[in-house]
């Protein structure tokens, strides 16, 4: 299930961020980027987006998905939750907690995946954010 | 609308030995029976199946009359868009008497899903946020936080549907369950335990329409549709399969369907007697109570607790077990509710028909990736 060649991966170049964009028109900002915008269909400008946010809602994935889930063989139960970045809420998987001690509100930040054989960036974790220098 | 149900037929839900597309064809036939008309009256059908085949594949064996047959997918509001296209045929005056079916046969387990299907990388699927059932957990828990409403009304509703599809023959779920046994349950996603979602299922239901006029030559019970409304979403709106949300959010095809089903009726939620509402899990029943219109967002409470959506309560909801109570097969689904909704009316629901005689119904159906289907029914 290789990505088309064309993909760019998830991170904002030379940024320790991901990959958004913004539309030249309206202002909207999006994720992943995309080049048109979905609310008013103008070109869109790719952004990084802020490494730091809160979090906005959060759930436990509790059984193993069906393909195209690529995890452990041993299935751990993990979390998904939105991240409130002010312009924008992303989706991705949070960590450095147990799976049920989250709270809506609490601050996360960005860590990026490592990348693949071609340098290219294709998973991201909300980490919780106690304050300390990343 | 100037459109009239005259038939009704439905294959029970659950899981059975035959193929879906049986299920279709029993659905189909009770309907027409139910009707007192022919196949070879009706002059136009659609319908569709996600994982059973082609609905118009049912003429070799319903006859090769000729006749149009639309078929359709719209995920969970395939049902509902097939009741559309046929009504609008009627309105237009292609059709006088049309068929609307659905059937479906799925495996057992959450659905999977394909990122590319949905515009989506393969990121988002491998690293295990193609979930549906977590989306359903992620809106729920922001709407119970956002509203300061107690998880526990999840169980409630949950309680409340099961003991309803436990009156229903037709049902797949049989066993009425306590509002502890349902919260105390394995959780799935937090916060929705495992009685409180629906599962993939099977089934078939039909219906028979006619022109209002038509169907009073032919039948003494024929049930009005007094609006049918297909919204999908607007920039801005919670659906599934979204890596990211918008910073202003919108109100749902849900809220626009509904006011518009309600706007062309003439008529408002408080004059509904008897509803079905997409109950995918607990948390989109809680939600679509007040996306409907039937309370204030945060206000739910009091509609639920002390039976308020029980057959004999304030606003009798999911009379037969919703999709709680019969799983979802998902071209049949839409379709189950409007049969409902019609023997509610007709006042043919047995043990858990909704008393002193229900003059006016009330369907939704929501499903990826935002869309909504409302009606208004009425006797």
């Amino acid at each position: 299930m290789a990505e088309p060649s064309t993909a760019r991966g998830l991170a904002a170049a030379d940024h320790d961020a991901l990959l958004g964009a913004r539309c030249t028109a309206c202002d909207v900002q999006i994720f992943p980027a995309q080049a048109a915008c979905p609310r008013c269909g103008a070109p869109t400008a790719d952004c990084a987006l802020p490494e730091r946010g809160v979090l906005w809602s959060w759930t436990v994935q509790r059984f193993r998905p069906k393909p195209p889930y690529e995890g452990p063989d041993e299935f751990e139960p993990y979390v998904v939750g939105y991240v409130d970045l002010g312009d924008v809420k992303v989706e991705g998987r949070l960590d450095g907690r147990p799976v049920d001690a989250w709270t809506i509100g609490d601050p996360v930040r960005l860590e990026l995946g490592e990348p693949d054989d071609d340098g290219t960036v294709w998973t991201y974790r909300w980490i919780a954010d106690d304050g300390g220098a990343s | 609308m100037s459109v009239s149900i005259i038939g009704v037929g439905l294959h029970p839900f659950g899981r059975f030995d035959i193929t879906g597309r049986e299920m279709g064809l029993i659905a189909a036939r009770e309907a027409l029976a139910d009707a007192g008309v022919e196949w070879e009256q009706v002059g136009f059908a659609a319908g569709g199946s996600r994982d059973s085949g082609y609905a118009a594949a049912l003429v070799s064996e319903l006859g090769l009359t000729g006749v149009p047959f639309m078929q359709v997918y719209n995920g969970c509001g395939t049902a509902g868009s097939a009741v559309l296209a046929c009504a609008q045929a009627i309105e237009s005056g292609a059709a006088e008497i049309a068929l609307a079916v659905g059937f479906d046969k799925h495996a057992r387990g959450a659905f999977g899903s394909n990122p590319a299907d949905y515009g989506l990388p393969m990121w988002y699927g491998r690293d295990g946020m193609m979930v549906t059932t977590q989306f359903f957990a992620l809106k729920t828990q922001r709407y119970l936080h956002e509203h300061g409403l107690d998880e526990r009304l999840l169980g409630e509703i949950t309680a409340t549907e099961l003991h309803n599809s436990s009156l229903n023959p037709n049902a797949w779920r049989r066993n009425a369950l306590s509002v502890d046994e349902i919260m105390d349950a394995q959780m799935v996603n937090d916060p929705l335990t495992s009685y409180m979602f629906c599962s993939p299922s099977e089934g078939g239901a039909a219906v028979v329409l006619a022109s209002t006029e038509v169907a009073r030559t032919i039948s003494d019970r024929a049930v009005e549709v007094r609006s049918l409304e297909f919204r999908t979403r607007r920039f801005g709106t919670f659906e599934v399969f979204n890596p990211w949300l918008a910073a202003e959010l919108t109100d749902s095809a849900t809220v626009d369907a509904a006011s518009a089903a309600f706007a062309a009726a003439g008529c408002r939620p408080s004059d509904v007697d008897v509803a079905q509402l997409q109950d995918t899990e607990a948390g989109a029943a809680l939600m679509h109570l007040a996306e409907c219109g039937f309370c204030d967002h945060g206000e739910q409470a009091e509609l639920i607790l002390d039976g308020g959506l029980g057959v004999h309560g304030r606003l009798p909801v999911n009379t037969d077990g919703g999709l709680i109570g019969n799983g979802e097969p998902i071209g049949a689904s839409g379709l189950r509710q409007i049969v409902e909704c019609v023997t509610q009316l007709q006042g043919r629901a047995g043990e858990r028909q909704v008393p002193n005689d229900p003059e006016i119904g009330f369907t939704q159906v929501y499903g990826a990736p935002g869309i909504s289907v409302c009606a208004v029914l009425s006797r």
